[in-house]
């Protein structure tokens, strides 16, 4: 064997898996398809900036320091975080008024409080009982395999105390809403966090208050752009000597008799190992690098059963000034039937609107080394459905950039446009090339009950042996989702090796 | 007025379903020609309800959910009729023990589904929860190979 462990693709998963499984003494290579570590947590330099390719928010920050302890690490010696305060510069669509999003819980509610005092009251007491609940349950989630009914029933028993909060995990997000708060503004302010955990109010878990709650928590991006996170990952997988293979994409997985044998990459060399680790796609890794008869067509067929979580076009501008930011980010406050109406056009009719729904983000709001002295850089996220109607992304991306850049103009910044020096765009369609990222969607599979936990596909394979399987196809999406799964997957991998050895 | 209707819809299936449980229950206590007139007075007004509720109540209901309320019912009204063509056929070939357990299992399966459709039913009359609820049901027959993957 020429490794005892391949990683396929070098995003935060397959980063934090080789990390872990390379710290403990074995020979690791990971493979990575782009010029490029962190996947859609990466940075690009282009005409002096940086850019963050997709992900630019951390949340759960005690996942990256977890990543570094199991190694032996402090995570201050390879990534900073800076913490965001205020979270992000509000513009109602009702009215076009602008607020601050405060860090602190109170903060919060000093703002609710100037519209609804009964609001704030339900916002504090809904946050110190069910938000801290859920907080504690999402700890637990991230620390534990979710592949076996077993392992259901060992979160639930290590901590019991969700039960008590299933009333709202089962409710619908936007009936929470309107079940904690009377004011219409109030329901805006924090109905949004539905949207971006990945569906739309109607469809949303309540549990997605967690997120609204993590957010105060603490939310934080890192000194040197988001793709200083995955970089410091590389550095610590280097340091034990781990080997990183870029611009190679992996094309097949060998499989023989039921077990992994190695890899093909597309020039066709080929590599064997012990054990494959998979950051790729599940439903990529199953359906086109093994497929059948070694992946078991019951398998196929809930794999094809899966929806995608929503897909993002991101423009990504220099501009040659700084920009008089009051915070790095920059969202829309909608009312949840616009919400429903701007997702049900973009991915149920697969209409790209320019002016959606999305979030803008100034890095050089936090860190000016990310732009020339005086210059500022700007990324803005707007949802966009994978697969238009009537039209291919290629026919269009030109002109939805001029879109975005002219919402941004006429929404968040008025007179921007006349500062741009560099603009691109990523579509869906770029994202699915570049990084292999399926359908373009942000966390893979919907974030729906029926396809988290059990419904997802497992961390360790159950149809091949010597396959695990981490990323955001296995995990909860997110950035913190991916790396806690790198780990969790890394450790299962170990078992077998060890038993093995 | 549609939500009282709905709600009381709700209520008398959940009662029918712990009916149907409880004729299950007692099944094994009762003699041939009693199950036999359980058998008979439990399908003819079982079913009648049920029919009449699958063409009259889902005019009660919102117009999104009213296609979905209409097959649920017609759905558990074909089942009751496959049972009572099973019964009829049976009538004179099952033995005392055999209409025991042949009642039991039946009308309890039968029961569980009822009480299910009436849970489904009173969270599907509320306009809030349906939207999921809709979505929860079109994944459900995938949970078993989503599991598997
Ligand atoms: C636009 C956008 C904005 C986002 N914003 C946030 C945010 O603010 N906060 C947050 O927490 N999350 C955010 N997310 C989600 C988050 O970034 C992802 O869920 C997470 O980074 C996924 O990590 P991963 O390890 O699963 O895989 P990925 O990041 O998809 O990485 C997979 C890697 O594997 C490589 N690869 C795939 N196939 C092969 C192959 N065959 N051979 C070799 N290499 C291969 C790819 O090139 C890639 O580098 C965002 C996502 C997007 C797209």
């Amino acid at each position: 064997m020429d490794y005892d462990a391949i990683v396929i693709g070098a995003g935060s998963g397959g980063l934090s898996a080789g990390g872990i499984l390379a710290s403990r003494g074995l020979k690791t290579l990971i493979i990575e398809k782009s010029n490029n570590v962190g996947g859609c947590a990466s940075s690009f330099a282009a005409d002096g900036y940086q850019f963050d390719v997709g992900a630019c928010i951390i949340e759960v920050p005690w996942v990256h320091d977890w990543f570094y302890e199991r190694t032996g690490r402090r995570r201050e010696d390879y990534v900073r975080f800076i913490r965001n305060d205020p979270l992000y510069e509000l513009v109602d669509m009702m009215d076009g008024n602008r607020y601050l999003m405060p860090a602190s819980f109170e903060g919060v509610a000093g703002l609710i409080s100037r519209f609804s005092p009964r609001d704030a009251e339900s916002f504090l007491k809904f946050c110190r009982k069910q938000g801290a609940v859920m907080d504690r349950f999402s700890e637990v989630m991230m620390q534990t395999p979710q592949g076996r009914i077993r392992d259901m029933l060992r979160l639930f028993t290590k901590y019991p105390r969700i039960l008590g909060s299933m009333k709202y995990i089962m409710s619908p997000y936007s009936k929470l809403m309107e079940d904690l708060f009377e004011h219409p503004f109030t329901r805006r302010l924090l109905g949004t966090p539905a949207v971006i955990g990945g569906l739309p109010p109607s469809l949303q878990s309540g549990f997605m208050f967690w997120q609204c709650y993590a957010e105060h928590v603490g939310m934080y991006y890192p000194e040197g752009g988001m793709g200083a996170v995955p970089r410091g990952m590389a550095i610590v997988f280097g340091e034990f000597g781990g080997e990183l293979m870029m611009e190679s994409e992996v094309k097949r997985v060998i499989v023989k008799k039921g077990k992994v044998k190695g890899v093909v990459l597309t020039d066709g060399t080929i590599i064997t190992a012990k054990v494959i680790v998979s950051n790729a796609n599940s439903k990529t890794l199953y359906e086109r690098m093994i497929g059948e008869p070694d992946v078991p067509k019951a398998v196929i067929k809930g794999l094809k059963s899966y929806e995608f979580s929503p897909s993002c076009a991101v423009g990504y501008l220099g501009l040659d000034y700084k920009i008089d930011l009051k915070a790095q980010h920059m969202m829309v406050l909608a009312d949840s039937r616009l919400l429903e109406l701007f997702w049900s056009k973009m991915f149920d009719e697969g209409i790209a609107l320019g002016e959606s729904v999305g979030l803008i983000s100034s890095p050089t709001f936090v860190d000016p080394t990310l732009a020339p002295a005086g210059h500022s850089v700007l990324t803005f996220i707007t949802m966009a459905p994978r697969h238009l109607k009537g039209g291919r992304w290629n026919d269009i991306k030109w002109d939805y950039l001029e879109k975005g850049i002219n919402m941004v103009d006429n929404l968040y910044l008025p007179g921007i446009k006349d500062h741009v020096t560099f603009k691109t765009i990523a579509t869906p369609e770029d994202f699915e090339n570049r990084i292999n990222l399926l359908n373009g969607s942000i966390y893979a599979y919907s974030m729906s009950i029926m396809s988290q936990m059990l419904f997802r596909p497992s961390n360790r394979s159950r149809c091949i042996k010597g396959l695990y399987l981490c990323g955001a196809s296995t995990h909860m999406g997110s950035v913190p989702g991916a790396v806690a799964s790198g780990i969790m997957t890394a450790d299962l991998a170990l078992n077998e090796l060890e038993k093995v050895v | 007025m549609k939500r009282i209707i709905s709600n009381t819809l709700s209520i008398a299936f959940a009662l029918l379903g712990i009916a149907l449980v409880a004729g299950g229950f007692m099944g094994f206590r009762l003699g041939i020609d009693q199950n036999r007139a359980v058998v008979t007075y439990g399908f003819l007004v079982g079913n009648w309800f049920m029919l009449a509720c699958a063409v009259l109540f889902p005019f009660a209901a919102d117009r999104e959910y009213r296609k979905i309320k209409r097959r649920l019912l017609l759905l558990l009204s074909l089942l009751s009729i496959l049972y009572f063509i099973y019964f009829g056929v049976m009538w004179t070939l099952l033995g005392e023990t055999g209409m025991q357990v042949s009642i039991t299992i039946l009308f309890m399966l039968l029961g569980i589904a009822v009480l299910f459709l009436a849970a489904v039913d009173y969270i599907m009359g509320k306009e809030a929860y349906r939207p999921m609820t809709i979505d929860f049901f079109k994944q459900l027959p995938y949970a078993y190979f989503r599991y598997r993957t």
